[in-house]
């Protein structure tokens, strides 16, 4: 849980247009998502 | 089909949906692989027969996969009459959203039934309970390996115990069948400290969040959580948990507590415990060591406070009243308490929001100790022990032989003790 908003306050301050938590957070799990996605392909 | 009461135009689904395409905007995604994240993978509808006091009724029920990136797909089962294939699918995907921010391995599923188990006896629960697990285990919807279960409203270690046994004996051959679902009872392949997890969680969030203090200060807050007025909605497993951690062990101040018939409000601070232990006692939160009661609980969301934490249903805070929240911060306990629209007027009033995706983690945090410690048969910690003591107690020797004077007793004790599986899972 500690390291997880570390990461999302991080998000937030460093992505620009980035306005909350909300959207950090998203824009982590979408990032770490998309990765399987492209590393892998689709199947 | 879909029995949701769309109080302000979005559906669940459509506002998780809104908050996800706002994210895609900004990190430019391609829009193709966006579809492909946001795409429900499988829907499962069962509809069942179950004989209650001599008439056959029968029993809706959904699984939804929202993916498989990661195997097993994990998220809870609801008993409630909200439920339908619209609020489960949404549900799903936000459990692949939160599974990928605190970086557990696993896709997002969710499963609901839809009954009021208030209705039925605890023998007839378990009729309908293990009918329902059977039906998802025979259309792949329960395994260990591909779909695992935990609780959420209206189920607890009660349900995924029987689950559980209902897979087992389907599948005894199946030898990491007690994997199958998580948040068990300890004696039946639980693990210590999943209970009060997704509370703990609500916890440590708050915790780490007051240790930034650029986004303590532009929350409007001074200090840490000490003494820090919060309302809380709903007084179930999460709600509960959340408030007694918080009120216990860092001095915040539970002014306001938010149940389906009402809200009782003490300025001075609610006693958590006993106000639960009277709710469960009495069935309502009224009447409660003489704390005032109102019957209009809506209202309560909107009391003067630090922080709000809704720890109940979804959409509690939407158009309609948005505009009347006076809380700093609002902390996300239950699944999608804020509306998309309400979002957008929350975030126009300065008012910060911990989300839901990352806020109640916690428990399935714990769910994947407790898978892990399934397939592995043995409890964590059970083979370090004895070792970690005794070189707890080398230690204090070497320090003894070293400084020619007696390590203290407090010292010793702290030393020379080895983890058990509750120090390691909290």
């Amino acid at each position: 849980m500690r390291l997880a908003l570390q990461e999302i306050i991080e998000i937030y301050h460093r992505e620009n247009g980035i306005e909350d938590y909300r959207t950090a957070a998203y824009v982590i799990a979408l990032s770490k998502l998309s990765r399987t996605y492209l590393d892998v392909g689709v199947y | 089909m879909s029995n949701h009461t769309e109080r302000d135009g979005l559906s669940f689904r459509q506002s998780v949906d809104h908050m996800v395409d706002r994210a895609v905007q900004i990190m430019n995604l391609d829009p193709a692989v966006a579809n492909a994240i946001k795409a429900c993978a499988s829907v499962l509808q069962v509809t069942f027969p179950v004989e209650i006091r001599g008439k056959i009724e029968m029993f809706t029920g959904w699984r939804a996969v929202h993916s498989i990136h990661r195997l097993p797909s994990k998220g809870g089962i609801r008993f409630a009459t909200s439920v339908d294939q619209m609020e489960v699918e949404a549900l799903a995907a936000l459990m692949t959203y939160k599974c990928a921010i605190v970086d557990v391995p696993f896709g997002g599923s969710k499963g609901g039934l839809f009954i009021n188990p208030n209705d039925y006896s605890r023998d007839e629960m378990q009729r309908i309970t293990r009918r329902f697990a059977r039906e998802l285990a025979e259309k792949g919807f329960l395994n260990p390996a591909t779909n695992v279960p935990a609780p959420d409203m209206g189920t607890g270690q009660r349900e995924m115990a029987w689950i559980a046994d209902t897979y087992k004996h389907l599948n005894p051959g199946d030898i990491n069948h007690i994997a199958c679902v998580t948040g068990k009872p300890v004696a039946h392949g639980g693990i210590r400290g999943r209970t009060e997890a997704t509370g703990r969680g609500i916890q440590y969030a708050l915790r780490e969040f007051f240790r930034h203090p650029d986004e303590v200060k532009s929350a409007g807050f001074k200090g840490d959580l000490a003494g820090k007025k919060v309302v809380i909605q709903g007084l179930g497993n999460v709600g509960y948990h959340a408030a007694k951690f918080l009120s216990e062990e860092d001095d915040v101040k539970i002014i306001a507590i938010i149940e389906h018939d009402g809200v009782i409000i003490n300025e001075d601070g609610i006693q958590v415990q006993q106000a639960y232990f009277h709710k469960n006692d009495t069935g309502s939160i009224k009447g409660f060591a003489g704390t005032p009661f109102s019957p209009d609980g809506a209202k309560g969301l909107e009391l003067e406070c630090d922080i709000l934490i809704p720890a109940a249903l979804e959409a509690v805070i939407h158009e309609g009243n948005a505009n009347n929240i006076k809380a700093k911060l609002i902390a996300e306990a239950a699944n999608g308490p804020v509306t998309f629209e309400a979002d957008r007027i929350l975030q126009k009033k300065g008012i910060a929001i911990l989300p839901d995706a990352f806020m109640n983690a916690g428990g399935v945090i714990v769910s994947y100790f407790e898978w892990i410690r399934n397939l592995t048969h043995i409890r964590f910690g059970r083979l370090e022990r004895r070792f970690d003591e005794a070189r707890g107690q080398h230690i204090v020797h070497a320090l003894e032989a070293m400084s020619n004077n007696p390590v203290p007793d407090w010292i010793q004790k702290e030393l020379v003790r080895g983890a058990d599986e509750f120090d390691l899972v909290r």
